[in-house]
């Protein structure tokens, strides 16, 4: 008999697949849309530089990451505890199998990008070429990639909670899962683009926040470990209906 | 490996009703349970928190002496199949085997093949697309090929047809055998299983009715047939079940058992005594004017 892997990794492994096969569905679409809009063929003028990178792929990334996280749990959460796996196990693989959908994702759209870059008149452009998708922070490849990886890993748990949250706690409980969730997006964005966005500006004061990339990392690890304790609270007693 | 399942003054409720009300039973390697009860029994809900769907809201579970919520040594070895809801599953049936070859650490793909081919199941048929039937049919051969030491069926039979249920009461007659574990197979159609359960556990209303060896169990019950009056006379001071009358003829369904010289007496007055299927006592057992009796 072959030695069993161990389960997490297997976990991982097949929640990557799946997901890695519903994204290339995601970029089959997204990328020729953006050629399209790149390639400028029925736009009179030039379209804002940001439009490569930040509005058509970072902007459209965030909603399908926040989209597969309510989708892919919901629909095998209950598969595989049924096959004889735990709650923690599947949060545990899950997590990571997210984080990898999320660089992979981003690194993706990123290169797809610099492509259309280009081919498209942005050849004398390195990588962001003055189109980061988060001006606060350093415009380099490593760091808008890694920003952008981190938002969409948010995005994504965030989407997990919500449903989680109906499932464990009905209706009110998911009401508010949808609240706090906008309200920690609007947070998460607000460090990222370095301006209190709405509705998070009804927290924290309107403008400009000057912060440096180093406290905006360490916020943006504080937010994500609450979130991520957040979904374990909720998927740990969280009841399955059989039938 | 035998794992031994214990549940001690199990109680489940909601916010409106308390669906599981303190039972307390015991599972043994080997044997196959029959969980008896109408819709609504809390059937489904017990073997859910045995399964660790769910928490007890008080009592305690234990399976091989440990608590089984979040126990990721027991979790491999407890097999819940219900009839699910396959309307949005596209992916071929053989898909399922593949997950359940990767996940439980006993699975016999060879046996689940097998299985599939006496149902007449076809593995590379989208499973939305396959009849109800099917799809039980491969909730069944999931159930049987796992080998689970602990394997809770819930009513997936009930959506198969006659012939793949009777194969199916076989199989488990046979694999049993082989590979002897605990089944529970939970159904409120008794007649036809009957000769599966070693023991069966009866469930009304979240409370445990009866929990003992199936033989002892229909000894619960004797009919007693005859002449109207000699019949009444027989059962004044016996509790009756259900009573039919056709003519001058009287047939009582009374608890049992019988002592010998109550069997003689009967055979005195000219009165047939007869035994009761479960079918007939899970019935008049969980009516409204039987449950009394229990």
């Amino acid at each position: 008999m072959p030695e069993r892997l161990p389960v997490r990794r297997m976990l991982t492994a097949d929640a990557v697949n799946i997901q890695f096969r519903w994204s290339l569905w995601f970029v089959l679409i997204m990328y020729p849309i953006l050629a399209f809009l790149e390639a400028e063929l029925f736009f009179a003028t030039n379209l804002p530089d940001d439009l490569s990178f930040r509005s058509f792929l970072v902007e459209p990334g965030k909603i399908y990451m926040l989209i597969i996280g309510i989708i892919f749990p919901l629909a095998y959460f209950r598969f595989f505890l049924s096959q004889g796996l735990t709650r923690r196990v599947f949060y545990q693989a899950n997590t990571a199998a997210a984080a990898i959908v999320s660089t992979a994702l981003i690194v993706t759209l990123f290169l797809l990008s610099w492509v259309l870059q280009l081919l498209f008149g942005f050849a004398d452009g390195w990588l962001t070429a003055g189109a980061a998708p988060f001006p606060g922070l350093p415009d380099t490849a490593l760091v808008q990639v890694g920003a952008a990886s981190l938002v969409f890993f948010q995005y994504y748990m965030v989407g997990w909670l919500i449903p989680a949250c109906f499932l464990r706690g009905g209706g009110w409980m998911g009401a508010a899962s949808i609240v706090g969730g906008l309200l920690f997006m609007s947070a998460t964005d607000s460090l990222m683009q370095q301006a209190s966005l709405y509705p998070a500006e009804l927290l924290v004061p309107a403008g400009d926040l000057s912060l440096s990339p180093w406290v905006v990392g360490l916020l943006q690890g504080v937010l994500t470990a609450a979130l991520l304790a957040a979904v374990w609270i909720v998927l740990r007693r969280m009841p399955l209906k059989a039938g | 490996m035998t794992m031994k399942v214990e549940l001690n003054d199990v109680s489940w409720r909601t916010k409106k009703t308390t669906v599981i009300e303190d039972v307390t039973m015991t599972l043994e390697p080997g044997m196959t349970y029959g969980l008896l009860g109408r819709n609504g029994a809390g059937k489904t809900s017990l073997l859910a928190l045995i399964a660790s769907y769910m928490q007890p809201t008080s009592g305690t579970i234990r399976i091989d002496g440990e608590n089984p919520f979040e126990n990721e040594r027991l979790a491999p070895h407890v097999c819940f199949l219900f009839n699910a809801d396959y309307s949005e599953e596209d992916g071929p049936a053989s898909e399922y085997l593949e997950a359940a070859a990767r996940y439980r650490p006993n699975f016999d793909q060879a046996y689940a093949e097998e299985l599939a081919a006496l149902f007449e199941l076809p593995l590379d048929v989208p499973v939305q697309k396959l009849s109800s039937g099917l799809q039980a049919s491969l909730e069944a051969v999931i159930g049987l090929a796992v080998r689970a030491p602990v394997t809770l069926l819930d009513e997936v039979y009930a959506g198969m047809d006659a012939p793949n249920r009777t194969r199916l009461y076989d199989a488990v007659v046979e694999d049993q055998a082989r590979h002897p574990r605990i089944i529970v197979l939970s159904t409120h159609l008794v007649s036809e299983m009957e000769y599966l359960l070693d023991h069966v556990c009866l469930l009304h209303e979240g409370r445990l009715l009866a929990d003992e060896p199936a033989a002892s169990f229909t000894a619960r019950g004797v009919t007693v047939t005859g002449e109207a009056a000699a019949v009444d006379a027989f059962v004044l001071d016996r509790e009756i079940l259900h009573t039919k009358e056709l003519g001058g003829t009287k047939q009582v369904l009374v608890t049992g058992p019988l002592a010998e010289e109550e069997r003689q007496a009967a055979a005195e007055a000219g009165l047939t005594l007869g035994s009761v299927s479960m079918q007939d006592l899970f019935i008049h057992l969980t009516t409204k004017e039987g449950a009394s009796h229990a």
